[in-house]
């Protein structure tokens, strides 16, 4: 029976984090890309952009995880039809995702020596050749990382998620674990995180690593 | 200035009646001037600075001909680079208009400036290689931006790779070679649409001799080759001095500057640089025209607008082919720091042929 609670609180992770994460780099991504290019000096300068975009990942990233959940309660039930349960707890965890990755993005993107970009210029490159051949290539190591980072902190916000019904790994250990006092589970679930966690890491830096030709 | 060059000189006023206004004009329609393949015209640009704007160029008038090999030397600070960058627009000039093949490109628009930038290959201090690509994928990118098909590309890469001699290393990555190399690989990556300039912003600053002089050879042969036109900038005298041109009968000759009259051994020559006057500021003075019997030239080059030019009959500027780069700068350059800064051009000998005057 344990067993069976345990492997659906691993799936319920694995997806809410999976899929959150995975929405957050299609989106993190350009909007990275879009704060980098647009800043003073930026190859797309565009100061008004720079400024909202810049104002409004702040909004979202000071908003602490699990007053965001309850904040978004309406907007999650516009989307998903519901407020509890491993889709309605995707919807804040995205919102959460996007623009911290897309913060971790931008310093990788930022620091693509300058150099690179005068000399692509040079060659005769648009705008947009110069985002794809050069930034991003060039930061790909760094974005790998902090992928790897949002992955990890994305995991942790999940066991908040279980607050409101969403189920996973962390919920198992809230419940069971806290509420119930039972400490083997807790434990049990702990080292599950802790492994799950570790692989990750491995996993991303290894493929940094890999990416990273310096 | 000795006498049998002035009389070389179709602009030489007969009379004193000639007006500095009128010389200038005549000067403006030189024909070298007008088939000059690089031509600076009241150059100047500003930077904001952390204590108030900052002249780094001001006034440069200038005349690059086709084929040649230019050399621009002075300080770090002393504005070289920024000249150089507005050449393919890398810098916008804050006045003055620069005109590359008779065409002024300050007024191109995004398409006109890529289709610019693709006739002019530049190369950098620091080489500025995309460090995820391999070398292959570093000299194919400019064509690969350009649309042209996979087999073309094929062909230039390994054309190129040939000529910079090293077709064996198309698959490391830019970390895995030295310095020299990478140079080679700027080099190829910057020839590879077949560009009329070549612009070398300090290429060779981050080498050793040894390989600085087979870059410089390479550059040479490149030239000589393909009839590049390369305009070189470098703040080591040894560069210059190195390889090129000079020859011993130069180096100890005597050499007068004109500006203060002074006569002195050309070996020991420090250039007479002189704060010149407001008009006159971009004067450096160094060598001396030789006579056009002599099959060694030892003159020099300097950057003056043709009316103070006119003044001050210096006319080597317009002077086409032969001069001898015996660059003694001390030049100028006292960067950026508001006082008059002053930049030494000069040329590099193209070899004799049947046309040539001398």
């Amino acid at each position: 029976m344990w067993f069976d609670r345990l492997l659906q609180g691993a799936i319920d992770t694995f997806l809410m984090v999976g899929v959150s994460s995975f929405i957050a780099l299609v989106l993190g991504i350009p909007l990275a890309v879009i704060l980098v290019t647009s800043g003073k000096g930026g190859i797309y300068e565009a100061p008004a952009i720079n400024q909202v975009l810049g104002g409004f990942v702040n909004l979202f990233r000071s908003i602490p995880f699990l007053i965001l959940m309850v904040a978004l309660i309406p907007f999650t039930r516009m989307i998903v039809g519901t407020t509890y349960g491993v889709w309605a707890a995707v919807v804040p965890l995205t919102i959460a995702a996007t623009p911290f990755f897309a913060r971790i993005a931008e310093v990788s993107l930022r620091e693509v020596d300058h150099g690179l970009i005068e000399a692509a210029q040079a060659m005769g490159c648009r705008r947009w050749h110069i985002v794809w051949h050069v930034l991003l290539p060039e930061a790909l190591p760094g974005i790998v990382g902090g992928f790897t980072i949002t992955l990890v902190t994305m995991i942790n916000s999940s066991a908040m998620a279980g607050a409101i019904g969403a189920g996973g790994l962390g919920d198992i250990a809230y419940r069971y674990g806290y509420q119930r006092f039972d400490s083997q589970i807790m434990l049990t679930v702990i080292v599950l995180l802790v492994i799950l966690v570790a692989v990750i890491q491995l996993g991303g830096d290894r493929l940094a690593r890999g990416l990273n030709k310096r | 200035m000795n006498a049998s060059v002035q009389r070389q000189l179709p602009l030489e006023p007969t009379g004193a009646a000639h007006s500095a206004a009128h010389l200038a004009h005549q000067a403006e329609l030189h024909a070298d001037l007008n088939r000059a393949h690089v031509r600076f015209i009241n150059l100047g640009k500003t930077y904001q600075g952390q204590q108030g704007p900052v002249d780094a160029l001001q006034n440069i008038d200038l005349a690059i001909q086709r084929g040649e090999i230019f050399g621009i030397i002075g300080r770090s600070g002393a504005g070289k680079s920024s000249l150089i960058r507005t050449i393919n627009r890398l810098e916008q000039p804050s006045s003055g208009r620069v005109l590359i093949e008779q065409t002024d490109i300050g007024e191109f628009n995004e398409d006109k400036l890529v289709e610019l930038r693709r006739r002019i290959g530049m190369i950098f201090q620091h080489f500025n290689l995309m460090s995820a690509k391999t070398v292959w994928q570093n000299v194919e990118l400019p064509l690969k931006v350009a649309g042209v098909p996979k087999d073309q590309r094929q062909r230039k890469v390994t054309e190129l790779l040939e000529l910079v001699g090293l077709q064996d290393k198309h698959k490391a990555y830019p970390a895995q070679l030295s310095g020299g190399q990478k140079q080679r690989v700027g080099i190829a990556r910057a020839l590879v649409h077949d560009p009329a300039i070549l612009l070398c912003d300090e290429a060779t600053s981050a080498l050793d001799p040894e390989t600085t002089q087979s870059i410089l050879g390479l550059l040479r042969e490149i030239n000589q080759r393909l009839g590049l036109t390369i305009i070189l900038i470098t703040h080591e005298m040894a560069v210059i001095r190195g390889s090129w041109c000079l020859n011993k009968a130069a180096s100890s000759s005597k050499a007068r500057c004109g500006k203060c009259s002074v006569t002195r051994s050309m070996k020991s020559a420090k250039p007479c640089l002189r704060r010149c006057s407001m008009a006159c500021r971009k004067i450096c003075r160094h060598g001396l025209p030789s006579s056009p019997k002599r099959r060694k030239p030892r003159s020099y080059w300097i950057c003056t607008s043709p009316a103070t030019a006119a003044k001050n009959r210096i006319w080597q500027h317009y002077l086409p082919h032969w001069a001898v780069a015996s660059v003694c700068c001390k030049a100028a350059l006292s960067g950026f720091r508001g006082t008059p800064s002053a930049t030494c051009c000069c040329r590099w000998p193209t070899p004799p042929t049947a046309s040539t005057p001398y």
